[in-house]
């Protein structure tokens, strides 16, 4: 199957209308790159790759088959959303393990940060949960940019595409978000 | 209330960060002077990096063979020893990139301090460490790999550093230390060996080794640190303290800015005798660069007694913020700043040699090469070669031919220099023979890519002839020094370009684009992307 080269929102349009092949070319858009930030960003001892493979394939089949709730969520990114939706997982998995109170025997698992994802441990937990904090705030759209240029990779011309604008508003809006980002974690951490 | 963020400056930095290219930090510094909103830049810089880095697809050469299994890492090579392990290149599936796996020699918990410590930590100028463990009877932690070297190495390499990069990484150090010191640790050696220079100009404190937490010190009857950078209170049988990181952080930065250490003894005993006598020589005398303010505000960070040192590491970074130098007096000292924003442009050609067509190659094959040289020795610069801050260049010229080589510089502030011919090294350039620049053949002196705003163009002009002419025109040019340490990326660069003034002003005169016996090469260090 090629690539379908539509706007996201003309894909998402044409499956409310019942296009199943706009379905599995929005499908193929979204997979790779929430693969890719989701091995970066669930943690270590919450799911082995085969297992984050399978979590992302499902998160996305779902969203897709229920589109009503991304629309109810408030429109938005469509990749921003189903960002969101994994991190819930995460948050959800742990919070699990942390009532179950696992026990392993002490020299079976690394000493230190064991449970961070890849992401946490190249950056840090705190200082990543402060830069997850200000993303929060920023307004959906402010989010939406950093979520696809930051985390997911993507070039200006793919989230243009993503988005509706040209590069060059992208490029410019995304220089606003960052801008307010800044001013927020500065804001936190003083 | 935070001060108002510098728009431009900031905008630009937002955009490097976007488009993973290097941050200039130290230009960044003098207009953003808030810490909190620096640290916010830098953890943005970190997040986007971290994503990046897992995107790429990490390489571990196939033909480099697994030495060893140690729980899920691949060691692949070994790199390093020291009294207390080894130190191996290893490749970790799950972060997918390779990093440095540090084995202690004793099966001992006890040896994981320096893991647990750090692994408390993430800051932008600290060895990141990922994890600790106990695999098949042997302790060890994994971190991230650097590509860099040492600052120990580097002053034995290229001699003392220019103002600006000493003050720049004593910052580093400075900020590093407070969040160590905040999360109620010390380092317990911090020493020129233990900070590497990473190529792309970060400064990345390690070796946690001696310290740990800074409430047991005084439990520790050993003092692991190292002899010359202690304080006299140390010496004397206080602990280990975020007092004496400081003091020798500042031992450090006399070091960078002088190639030698404050107080020079044998023993504990005679250095501390030397310390009492307060002995130290005069960094105003030794660096002519420095105000006397700066210079007597650096020796306040080792003065004997704790009281007259800076409070703590957010003071001594306060007063190690950029501040204006004091300009010298001839010979001027070269120094060639780069912005570090272009430091990463792919090089699509390096050395344009223009009006070739004009030449007769058959007779005369002269060549003008950049070369980045390393450890393992100098590679020329080639089509879509990369350079990175902290990278070292030097300039490579053969000729078949008796030549008159003339290598000129200008900056962006129109200050023009004669790299070559210098009263050391004149013309002609023998037949065969190779000439380097800086320093001669066989130099160690390189220029080097640093963070900095703006360009810097060389020509290089080759004559089977003595150009009197132009020989006239730069003779009230300024000669470059020989110590020379500073310069900035290579970028494409068709003679036309040259935008120059001075060279432009010299070109003109030229009739190089008739002249079959006179080659131009033009390398703009710095240009736009």
């Amino acid at each position: 199957m090629t690539a379908r080269t539509e706007p996201t929102e003309e894909l998402l349009r044409l499956i409310r209308a019942g296009d199943e092949s706009a379905r599995e070319g929005l499908y193929l858009r979204c997979l790779p790159l929430l693969t890719r930030w989701a091995h970066g960003r669930l943690p270590r001892g919450v799911r082995d790759v085969a297992d984050t493979d399978d979590l992302v394939q499902v998160t996305l089949l779902r969203a897709l088959k229920h589109l009503h709730e991304f629309e109810t969520a408030g429109a938005g990114s469509f990749l921003a959303y189903l960002r969101q939706i994994l991190l819930n997982e995460v948050r959800g998995e742990m919070r699990k393990r942390q009532v179950r109170g696992e026990q392993v025997p002490v020299e079976d698992v690394p000493l230190v940060d064991a449970q961070d994802s890849a992401i946490e441990q190249l950056v840090g937990r705190e200082r990543l949960h402060a830069y997850e904090s200000a993303v929060a705030e920023l307004n959906k759209r402010q989010q939406e940019l950093i979520v696809m240029r930051l985390e997911f990779g993507m070039s200006y011309p793919e989230i243009a595409l993503e988005t509706g604008d040209s590069p060059d508003s992208v490029r410019m809006a995304l220089g606003r978000a960052l801008k307010n980002l800044t001013e927020r974690i500065a804001a936190a951490s003083a | 209330m935070h001060q108002p963020l510098h728009p431009k400056a900031l905008q630009e930095a937002l955009q490097a960060i976007a488009d993973s290219d290097p941050v200039a930090w130290g230009e960044l510094e003098q207009v953003l002077p808030d810490a909190a909103q620096l640290e916010s830049l830098r953890l943005i810089e970190d997040v986007c990096r971290a994503f990046r880095q897992r995107d790429e697809k990490t390489i571990t050469p196939a033909e480099t063979p697994i030495l060893f299994r140690w729980g899920m890492l691949e060691a692949r090579e070994k790199i390093g020893e020291g009294s207390n392990g080894e130190v191996f290149r290893a490749f970790d599936p799950w972060l997918r990139r390779e990093v440095a796996l540090k084995l202690l020699r004793e099966r001992s918990h006890g040896g994981l301090d320096e893991a647990r410590s750090l692994a408390r930590l993430r800051h932008h100028n600290v060895l990141a460490v990922y994890g600790c463990g106990v695999h098949d009877e042997r302790a060890g932690m994994w971190s991230e790999l650097i590509d860099g070297s040492p600052l120990a190495q580097l002053v034995q390499r290229d001699g003392a550093f220019s103002a600006e990069e000493a003050l720049r990484i004593g910052r580093d150090l400075a900020r590093a230390l407070a969040c160590v010191h905040a999360a109620g640790l010390v380092h317990g050696d911090v020493k020129a060996e233990n900070v590497l220079r990473e190529r792309g100009g970060r400064t990345v404190l390690m070796d946690f080794g001696a310290g740990g937490e800074a409430r047991l010190q005084s439990t520790r009857s050993l003092i692991s640190g190292t002899l010359r950078y202690l304080p006299p209170e140390v010496l004397d049988g206080e602990p280990l303290s975020a007092s004496s990181d400081l003091y020798a952080l500042g031992v450090l930065i006399f070091f960078l800015l002088t190639a030698r250490m404050p107080y020079e003894a044998a023993d504990a005993a005679s250095l501390r005798s030397t310390q009492c006598r307060g002995d130290v020589p005069r960094l105003s005398t030794l660096r002519e660069d420095l105000t006397p303010e700066l210079a007597a505000a650096l020796e306040s960070c080792i003065a004997p007694h704790i009281g007259n040192r800076p409070r703590d590491a957010a003071a001594m970074a306060a007063l190690l913020t950029p501040q204006p130098l004091r300009p010298i007096s001839a010979p001027p000292r070269r120094r060639f700043f780069i912005a570090a924003a272009v430091t990463a442009v792919g090089i699509a050609a390096v050395g344009t040699v223009l009006w070739q067509k004009y030449a007769t190659p058959a007779t005369w094959n002269p060549q003008a090469h950049v070369l980045r040289v390393g450890d393992r020795g100098a590679e020329i610069l080639g089509v879509g070669a990369n350079v990175k801050t902290g990278d070292r260049l030097r300039l490579r010229f053969v000729s078949d031919r008796a030549a008159f080589l003339y290598v000129l510089d200008e900056d962006a502030e129109g200050r023009a220099t004669v790299l070559h011919p210098l009263p050391t090294s004149g013309n002609p350039v023998s037949p065969g023979a190779s000439l380097e620049l800086p320093g001669g053949a066989g130099s160690t002196l390189a220029w080097e890519v640093t963070a900095g705003s703006a360009r810097e163009e060389i020509v290089v002009l080759a004559a089977t002839h003595a150009l009197p002419d132009l020989e006239a025109a730069i003779a009230t040019w300024q000669r470059a020094a020989e110590r020379t340490r500073a310069i900035g990326a290579v970028v494409e660069a068709p003679v036309e370009a040259v935008q120059g003034t001075q060279l432009r002003g010299l070109l003109a005169q030229l009739d190089a684009q008739h002249d079959p016996n006179l080659r131009v090469w033009h390398f703009d260090f710095g240009a736009g992307r």
